[in-house]
């Protein structure tokens, strides 16, 4: 155990889609400061284990508890809807596709969540985000509409959006899958500095050096399960599984 | 001949601009009604429950299948007729059922239906992604569907509204047959008083036409600003 204190615990995570289990009772916890990669094939059920993290794929059974709040899950059911709602306050999200709000400029974008659900002043908000956005590089494209951005750009937008929440930990789905190869870097290279900074990260990607270089623990998925989990080095380098060892090697 | 459209007593300005006023404020009055129903009833339609989207479907399907005519005469007769009924019951004094209400009641429950329709489809082509963002950061589903879902909507629905809303314009013409008068009433009791149809018609025509350039003309600027955040090809 880690000496930092556990900012999202995820306890026995179960999700079923009709008769099939694709989570098989799955455990995570990230302490402050964590980036960890979650690695695992098409249909290892990663992102769906992910998606459970925030609730929006509601787990069959298990427990989430994210700085102070707890929700519980019982027969493919929140205990409390209210606290869902501020374990979502407290999780940042980025999407494959961006998912940034197509009639909402980039900075309304990033003002919406402190404006109407944390209830900031709209000029506190927008000081925020033109900060957050000039961090991401983006300062000169705020009052523009995401569908006049690149791929790469929106992916930055979003993910200044999650970063004004203020979250305790920011969850990514597959965040540079959608991009073109050549846009790829610049969303790494925010994530990078992200991690440096000692943001609380939970990341599902392919990005094998990513996750190598950058991640301080490394979860490997197969069929539901944690088949293979440790510190990238040794995972990468000497796995203890046969399943991780053929999963890099395709990479390799 | 302009004498005919003086306003006061020598002419028929007067009339037809009171007359106007009444199709405009039936309209008005209808259109947020109609809105309403719409939106309630398409959630309705696209409800998990299968009894409630049967409500929506016996609804949209009883008033796009009735002639509106009828519907405005069921309204009108039926309604105040119940409505008494009920007072009378109740020991209260009877209450006099206005043409006014009953033709916005009329006119706002067929546009609501077909509003229904057009927003069924608008909320079935809005990108869950959409959603799912602003779940994300925890908004409740009620900011979600007024802040995300509506305005995305509105996008895909205006068109559909606009030529519904311009149907609307034309439709008051028919409560003229439960004596309100409307603009159409007020020109059919001009030109048979003067013996001089064609002059009264062909300006009704031409105020119709009138109503229907402004409406365009503003629905246009609405869609313009609908989709201000979507790129169009070639630009």
């Amino acid at each position: 155990m880690k000496e930092q204190e556990a900012v999202v615990i995820a306890e026995g995570i179960r999700k079923s889609f009709g008769a099939v289990e694709v989570l098989k009772g799955i455990d995570l916890t990230a302490h402050a400061h964590d980036v960890i990669s979650i690695l695992g094939s098409s249909g290892s059920g990663k992102s769906t284990f992910l998606r459970c993290l925030n609730a929006l794929e509601v787990p069959s059974a298990g427990r989430i508890h994210v700085h102070g709040e707890e929700v519980l899950f019982k027969d493919g059911r929140p205990a409390d809807r209210k606290a869902v709602e501020r374990l979502r306050q407290r999780l940042g999200m980025v999407f494959q596709q961006f998912n940034l709000w197509t009639h909402r400029s980039v900075i309304e974008n990033v003002m919406e969540g402190p404006i109407h659900v944390l209830g900031k002043g709209k000029k506190e908000a927008r000081e925020q985000a033109e900060h957050i956005l000039n961090r991401v590089g983006l300062s000169e494209r705020m009052d523009m509409y995401p569908s006049a951005l690149s791929g790469g750009q929106q992916q930055r937008v979003a993910i200044a959006r999650a970063l004004a929440m203020e979250p305790d930990a920011i969850l990514f789905d597959e965040p540079t899958s959608a991009l073109d190869p050549e846009l790829v870097g610049e969303v790494l290279k925010v994530m990078n500095e992200l991690a440096s900074e000692g943001r609380t990260m939970i990341i599902v990607t392919h990005e094998m050096a990513f996750a190598r270089d950058v991640s301080t623990d490394v979860i490997f998925l197969h069929q539901g399960e944690i088949a293979e989990r440790g510190a990238p080095e040794k995972m990468f380098s000497n796995p203890d599984t046969e399943v991780f060892a053929n999963f890099i090697s395709d990479f390799n | 001949m302009f004498d005919l459209f003086a306003y006061g007593d020598a002419g028929w300005g007067d009339e037809l601009l009171a007359g106007l006023g009444i199709t405009l404020q039936l309209a008005l009055l209808a259109l947020p009604l109609g809105l309403l129903l719409g939106f309630a009833f398409s959630t309705l339609s696209l409800a998990n429950s299968g009894s409630l989207r049967l409500v929506a479907r016996l609804y949209t399907t009883t008033m796009r299948g009735l002639p509106e005519i009828l519907t405005l005469f069921v309204i009108y007769n039926g309604v105040g007729v119940l409505l008494n009924l009920v007072m009378k019951s109740i020991g209260a004094d009877p209450v006099e059922f206005s043409p006014m209400l009953a033709g916005v009641i009329a006119l706002g429950m067929v546009f609501g239906a077909f509003a229904a329709e057009v927003l069924r489809g608008a909320f079935q082509s809005l990108d869950p992604g959409q959603t799912e963002a602003a779940q994300a950061i925890g908004m409740t589903p009620m900011q979600i569907f007024t802040r995300v879902k509506v305005p995305q909507v509105w996008r895909f629905a205006l068109p559909g509204l606009g030529n519904l809303w311009i149907n609307l314009l034309k439709d008051t013409a028919l409560v003229s047959v439960i004596a309100l008068d409307d603009l159409m009433r007020m020109t059919k009791v001009a030109a048979g008083f003067t013996k001089l149809p064609f002059n009264f018609y062909l300006a009704a025509c031409l105020i119709y036409w009138i109503l229907c350039l402004i409406s365009e003309a503003g629905l246009a600027k609405m869609e313009r600003h609908a989709n201000r955040g979507v790129r169009r090809a070639g630009s």
